[in-house]
């Protein structure tokens, strides 16, 4: 049989995995990875680190020419697909150059979404999604002390704790609250209050309005009419599906996102897509839905990779989970915030810092939130994946929660080894 | 042929209430930070689960896999996942990945930290007084792996049948140029398959039972005619050996034909539905040897065919297991360097289902047969017999017995005979091994 040729859209985690799993699974299929960037590849997760100078760039590649060359795979840099013709299996790009495919993987990730502020035309700001973004943002900084940050999602909290873990005196101002996505106001509060001690202004319930210049600075004046200036304008407001190009290519979309089933097909036969771009099927409900995070990018990868060489391999579905660890502290949250009937129990210790959640239903474990808790968070993650029952031990895994949720993943573990034989 | 690593085994949920030793080995030697070390002590009095977690150092690590500056890697040599601490950024999303509580957070660097086996020599390994935690080498039996294995996937044979881990590991030690002499029994399975189709890529060839011996001296003589260097190797099961095949078994090793004769004991005719055969232990309950009325299972003792091979003059005579797979494939290798006469070694095999235990208790039980002196392994080279394995604190034939269906009739009168037995067995053994200790 002749070989496949596979061909990759975007080279980032979900690509890589995509290309790793191939491997692993023995395919010696033609594997073609084209980006916009100019870039090896790298992890978006790692650009807050160069800011804080806690890595460098020669660090940060996922890969370079020879890890690519001993995966067997080929990278085009700085080229942009603007069309995909699923009829003639090819994919058009800018300059106009046709490549075919056998299997097509859209793994293009997201781009950051621009809010609707008045002057903004008119000021130098900052995005940071990208290494480019992210070499203009070190080069504006240096010399100065203020910086506002618009936006407190995943990738503007990150970027806050790096600039603030830099000495940099920092202003979130954020439409809703700190991480809304993932810890519910109470436990939000609290990793507000620590940001507070670290120096951080946080203005949450606000919109920017409008910016202008003002002697060198930036005035930024918010939703209530309040109004400061600033050295720098960071825009982190959130991400949206890299999928222009997608359009009207029959590739179904929703919102943006490519609609993917639990293989990480599209509704195109021999087209997938997966990471940033994918709206896959959730565990809890089999929903589609984004889940923008390295974790998830790289499991779809995992799937669609399988999936693309003929392993037939379908996905559980993806969890929702973050993890923060700043200035000494740690939150991680997982799984569902509230759900119909769950039992919640809940505790703060506000003088610890402390915060531990959990949410279940029916003995199984829906959600878990803990901010300065000794756990292990992925075995949080085994304990709602792998279904355990807690039985009646829900209790006692709020009460302890390291050692009770380790002795559930070792339980079920070692019942699992033995099903195996049954 | 897939990566073979040195594994850090730990038992969970064996140790006592009041024990954190490995832990706390791990925190002087490693970290010096409470609560940060690769190993963690698991104490649930709630539900009376005492145990540990440790890194799997995982074939497809997780942790890996998410770290967004490639700090994590998994040596190709050793096969142990690492991080570079220079490169980490402490960001900590493969605490979040690893579902095995193997990533710690050291909380004064900011860093995780893992098991990363202490560079060959773990720390906790020697903490531990209950032997809860061990050091499971593959190098030194991978390292003895010469040949792919012969035999197709899809055999018939039970799962988690002795005989077919005994012919798989058997023949990836032989090298490519050997021919295997089966007969009709479980080792047929693989080497004929069923349904006739051929299921092994070494020559084979199947004899009655009666005459493997002598049809295996043929092809060997013939290959000796033509100065061509061949093993030829029988594998067959108690039933031939012990028994009806026993008289051209004798006849060539007193004539010290250069075969290599391996019978593989699961004590019965198995393939046939659980006949005894004079390899049957005492007590053992079979088709024949029933429990009920005036039975008790087998009333006589099994013969000891190794011993009586040793006495034939054999130029190499051994007993093995699959629960010790280097002393066997020591063996084994031995046994191929023989060109003046016949090796002869006696492998006992457990056989599920007719003995009666789990399918996942195959090398388990291997292993306690040995560890009660049930079955000792010893080697005899020219007539000077040695232990090659001696347990430190051996169990009683009781706990042996308790694994399997076959003895559950057995009442404390019997027992003690039983055990009676095992002892004389072995006193038997030591006065023929002399001083002669364990060669390690």
């Amino acid at each position: 049989m002749a070989k496949r040729n596979h061909l990759i859209i975007g080279c980032g985690p979900a690509a890589f995995s995509a290309v790793q799993t191939m491997r692993r699974l023995s395919s010696e299929n033609e594997v073609t990875l084209i980006t916009r960037e100019k870039h090896l590849p790298y992890s978006l997760a790692a650009l807050p680190y160069l800011v804080s100078g806690k890595t460098s760039e020669a660090d940060l590649w996922q890969a370079d020419e020879d890890y690519l060359q001993k995966m067997g795979c080929s990278l085009i840099r700085e080229k942009e697909v603007v069309e995909v013709a699923p009829k003639s299996k090819q994919v058009v790009c800018k300059d106009g150059e046709r490549i075919a495919y056998d299997t097509l993987l859209i793994a293009s990730g997201s781009h950051p979404s621009s809010p609707d502020i008045k002057g903004l035309d008119k000021v130098k700001f900052f995005s940071f999604h990208t290494l480019d973004d992210c070499r203009l943002l070190k080069r504006e900084l240096e010399g100065k002390k203020d910086v506002i940050i618009y936006g407190a999602g995943l990738v503007a909290t990150e970027l806050a704790i790096a600039l603030l873990d830099a000495g940099y005196r920092v202003k979130i101002v954020v439409r809703s609250r700190i991480l809304r996505r993932y810890f519910e106001p109470d436990a939000g509060q609290m990793i507000e209050d620590l940001f507070r001690e670290k120096g951080a202004q946080v203005y949450k319930g606000h919109t920017i309005d409008e910016v202008k210049k003002n002697k060198g600075k930036i005035e930024v004046i918010l939703s209530d009419g309040s109004a400061f200036a600033t050295e720098v304008l960071i825009l982190a407001v959130g991400v949206k599906p890299s999928s222009l190009f997608l359009q009207g290519t029959g590739i179904e979309l929703a919102d943006g996102a490519v609609l993917v089933d639990n293989r990480m097909k599209t509704n195109i036969e021999d087209i997938y897509a997966a990471g940033d771009i994918a709206a896959a099927p959730d565990f809890f409900a089999g929903e589609q839905g984004l889940n923008a995070i390295l974790p998830s990018a790289i499991s779809q990868g995992k799937i669609a990779g399988a999936n693309m060489v003929g392993q037939e391999t379908k996905y559980e579905g993806w969890i929702s989970r973050n993890i923060l660890n700043f200035f000494g502290n740690t939150a991680f949250s997982i799984g569902l915030q509230e759900s119909e009937g769950a039992q919640i129990l809940k505790e703060i210790g506000r003088e610890r810092k402390q915060y531990k959640k959990l949410i279940y239903r029916d003995g199984n474990l829906l959600g878990a939130v803990f901010i300065n808790s000794e756990v292990f968070p992925g075995v949080f993650q085994y304990l709602i994946e792998k279904r355990v029952n807690l039985g009646e031990y829900a209790e006692l895994l709020f009460r302890k929660p390291k050692d009770t949720s380790l002795w559930l993943m070792l339980e079920n573990e070692r019942k699992e080894s033995l099903s195996l034989e049954e | 042929m897939g990566s073979f690593y040195d594994v850090l085994k730990v038992e969970s949920g064996k140790c006592p209430a009041d024990c954190s030793a490995c832990e706390q080995v791990c925190v002087e030697e490693r970290t010096g930070k409470e609560g940060c070390s690769g190993i963690t002590a698991v104490h649930l009095p709630e539900v009376n689960y005492h145990g540990a977690a440790i890194c799997n150092q995982c074939g497809e690590p997780a942790c890996m896999e998410v770290c967004p500056v490639v700090a994590i890697t998994k040596d190709e040599n050793d096969g142990v996942v690492r991080i570079d601490e220079e490169r980490c950024v402490g960001c900590g999303i493969c605490t979040l990945a690893c579902p095995y509580g193997g990533m710690s957070w050291n909380r004064d660097k900011r860093k995780p930290f893992k098991c990363d086996l202490c560079d060959g020599e773990p720390k906790c390994l020697g903490s531990c007084k209950y032997g809860n935690i061990s050091f499971l080498k593959s190098r030194p039996v991978v390292d003895q792996l010469r040949s792919k294995d012969p035999f197709s996937p899809g055999v018939p044979n039970c799962i988690g049948c002795s005989v077919e881990l005994a012919m798989r590991f058997t023949f990836q030690i032989l090298p490519e140029n050997t021919f295997i002499f089966s007969t009709e029994g479980c080792s047929i399975f693989l080497t004929r398959g069923q349904s006739m189709r051929a299921v092994c890529a070494l020559p084979t060839y199947i004899c009655c039972m009666t005459h493997v011996a002598s049809t295996a001296t043929g092809l060997k003589r013939y290959y000796q005619r033509m100065g061509k260097e061949v093993n030829v190797v029988a594998f067959v099961g108690d039933g031939d050996a012990v028994d009806v095949g026993f008289q051209p078994l004798s006849g060539a090793a007193e004539r010290g034909e250069n075969i290599i004769f391996i019978c593989a004991d699961n004590e019965g005719y198995q393939a046939t539905g659980n006949q005894r055969s004079g390899s049957t232990s005492i007590f053992s309950r079979t088709a024949t040897s029933p429990v009920g009325g005036k039975w008790r299972g087998k009333p006589e003792k099994a013969k000891n065919l190794p011993l009586i091979m040793a006495f034939h003059g054999t130029s190499y005579v051994a007993t093995a297991t699959v629960a010790y797979p280097e002393d066997y494939a020591r063996k084994l290798t031995k046994a191929m360097a023989v060109k003046d006469g016949m090796s002869y070694i006696h492998l006992l095999c457990p056989c599920l289902q007719a003995w009666g235990f789990r399918s996942d208790q195959t090398v388990e039980v291997s292993r306690m047969a040995v560890e009660t002196n049930y079955f000792p392994l010893w080697e005899a080279e020219k007539g000077k017999f040695r232990f090659t394995y001696e347990p430190e604190r051996p169990k009683p034939i009781k706990e042996y017995a308790q694994l399997m269906a076959k003895y559950r009739h057995i009442n404390d009168r019997e027992m003690t005979y039983f055990q009676d037995e095992v002892d004389s067995n072995l006193s038997l053994m030591r006065s023929l091994a002399g001083t002669r200790g364990v060669e390690t």
